[in-house]
């Protein structure tokens, strides 16, 4: 059996194909964008070594835009957290109080998370078009003509326009996240509360809630992740941060510095900051949590 | 009444969440003359199939979809098989750094696609990989990985051992026993993985704009940009290439909309 099992060239043939290619294209280059982001490099010259150089003209460079892509991302992140997780939630839960289609409502909620952002990006760049997209065709015709605008192109608004599809495109799948998490609360829990006499809010509040706890800091988690991370949706309903880099987002700066100004150094930068970002928000928000588990026993 | 309320408010939301596409739809069968006319909302007035070929002959949309079909295969079914095979001999048999392995692996969920663009970038250029198909399936195929042998080998610790035993005591080599044995059982995970791997691929959008600078290769993401700006004033046509794009996901998602569901909420609860 342990020959079997222990078989050193079949362990080699299963293993070997799919792990020195995640080392290639995945561990090796995670280490070499931290290389590079210490050297200033154009990819062709020669690489000099400039320590955190590259991370103090990322930050202190007006033209990079990269401290309003900061401020941009975390407005995202903050839209999604206070916003999106919150309307999910209540989804959730109003999904599982046992209203009629149950299954329909969860699986239209999620449709929009199956079609790629690219498409959806293109569809809201058609829904906000001056003249004839669906937002001011429907202002139009309540009359509300004053409050029509070219969304993307005015500085007030490209910003909280390129919000929308961002928040809507994923409601869904935080929903999904949460209907799983409260299906999974054992039935005995709600049960006796309801005996009990327990409304449905105190249900929520006394049992539901602190009992999903773990799964809103997945669903936190992920939200804030990928609001971090946003590239595609942004990139295509803004052209990369226009009007004037009002909505540029992080990785769209990482994108200009490397691909349009060959700017690997600082590029690079970018992407290590993103990556450093993500995991010290997870660190936060695993702190928060457990320490409300400890909290409330 | 609160019932009614509730009611109401889901209902709500479902048009919310359906409007738009609805919209792209009746958008996708309308003439120009209709949609710029003031009829861009409501249903069309005739079906106007035409914008479908006129997106998939001018528009190359026929190109783009068979490209995202070749690469999203490839993909799926070589990531599927990688990862199977590597989670088999992560969970299942008995080596020193299967741990470690795994642990490799499993950093990668925590990896940011974006933050490794520039170095697989390089990598590809140098391997003669760049603006080449291979190329962009080996990256979609290693940003699978990760989750999928998360998926897969949290399935086959589930399997009993007296699986191997049995067959082991019967004579069977560990290929034998990996292939008839093991495979067949791992079926409903392998769909799962699958399903899931296939929605990112044929919905990734950045690596397939930097790494296919080739008109004839690119994929349908990117190939929406390129019509973007050829089919500017054509919105039927345009509706039409979106709405293409859309329906594979759409089809798959509606046949197996529980196992998606699963798969997501499996993939999501791994941190």
């Amino acid at each position: 059996m342990n020959k079997v099992l222990g078989n050193k060239k079949a362990i080699a043939l299963f293993t070997l194909p799919a792990f020195l290619l995640f080392l290639c294209i995945m561990i090796l280059p995670i280490l070499a964008s931290f290389f590079f982001s210490l050297q200033k490099w154009d990819g062709l010259g020669e690489m000099t070594f400039v320590g955190l150089r590259n991370y103090e003209k990322l930050f202190f460079t007006d033209s990079y835009h990269f401290h309003v892509s900061v401020k941009n991302t975390l407005i995202i992140a903050a839209l999604s957290v206070f916003i999106q997780i919150p309307l999910a939630l209540l989804l959730a839960l109003l999904v599982t109080i046992g209203v009629k289609w149950e299954n329909f409502y969860r699986t239209v909620y999620f449709i929009p998370v199956v079609i790629s952002s690219s498409a959806i990006a293109q569809l809201f760049l058609k829904i906000y078009n001056f003249d004839y997209g669906a937002l001011n065709t429907i202002l139009r015709s309540l009359g509300l003509e004053s409050w029509c605008r070219p969304w993307l192109y005015d500085e007030s608004t490209a910003l909280w326009a390129a919000f929308v599809p961002v928040i809507w495109q994923h409601i869904g799948y935080h929903m999904l996240i949460l209907y799983a998490g409260i299906k999974a609360i054992p039935p005995q829990l709600l049960d006796s509360a309801k005996i009990d006499g327990a409304g449905t809010f105190r249900i929520w509040r006394y049992i539901t809630i602190p009992q999903l706890l773990p799964m809103l800091e997945v669903t936190l988690t992920l939200a804030v992740i990928g609001a971090l991370k946003i590239f595609d949706i942004m990139f295509i309903l803004t052209s990369n941060g226009e009007p004037l880099g009002a909505t540029i987002v992080q990785t769209g700066v990482m994108y200009k510095l490397i691909f349009e100004k060959n700017n690997y150094g600082t590029g690079s930068a970018a992407a290590c900051f993103v990556v450093a970002e993500c995991l010290i928000f997870t660190l936060i928000i695993r702190r928060i949590f457990h320490h409300e588990r400890n909290a409330q026993p | 009444m609160k019932k009614a309320i509730i009611n109401l408010l889901l209902v709500v939301i479902a048009i919310i969440q359906l409007y738009p596409l609805v919209w792209m739809v009746f958008l996708s069968l309308k003439s120009n003359s209709e949609i710029y006319g003031g009829g861009s909302m409501g249903f069309p007035r005739s079906l106007r199939w035409d914008n479908y070929i006129s997106a998939m002959q001018t528009g190359n949309v026929l190109r783009y979809t068979c490209n995202s079909l070749v690469i999203t295969a490839a993909a799926v079914l070589l990531s599927t098989l990688l990862a199977s095979m590597s989670a088999y001999s992560i969970t299942r048999m008995r080596w020193r750094y299967s741990g470690w392995v795994m642990m490799i692996f499993l950093m990668g969920i925590m990896v940011p696609s974006q933050a490794v663009i520039l170095p697989i970038y390089l990598i590809l250029q140098r391997a003669g990989l760049y603006n080449t198909q291979p190329g962009l399936v080996i990256v979609y195929l290693v940003f699978a990985l990760p989750t999928a042998i998360f998926i897969l080998s949290g399935f086959l610790k589930s399997l009993p051992v007296e699986l191997e035993e049995a067959a082991a005591l019967d004579g069977a080599g560990i290929l034998y026993i990996y292939h008839r044995v093991i495979l067949p059982l791992t079926r409903p995970a392998l769909s799962t993985v699958m399903v899931f791997t296939f929605l990112s691929c044929w919905n990734e959008f950045m690596y397939s704009f930097i790494l296919l600078d080739r008109e004839k290769l690119r994929t349908l993401t990117v190939g929406l940009l390129a019509m973007k700006g050829q089919y500017y004033t054509n919105w039927g046509a345009m509706a039409a290439g979106l709405t293409i794009a859309a329906l594979p996901t759409l089809a798959v998602y509606l046949c197996f909309s529980k196992n998606i569901q699963q798969s997501f909420v499996a993939g999501a609860v791994k941190g």
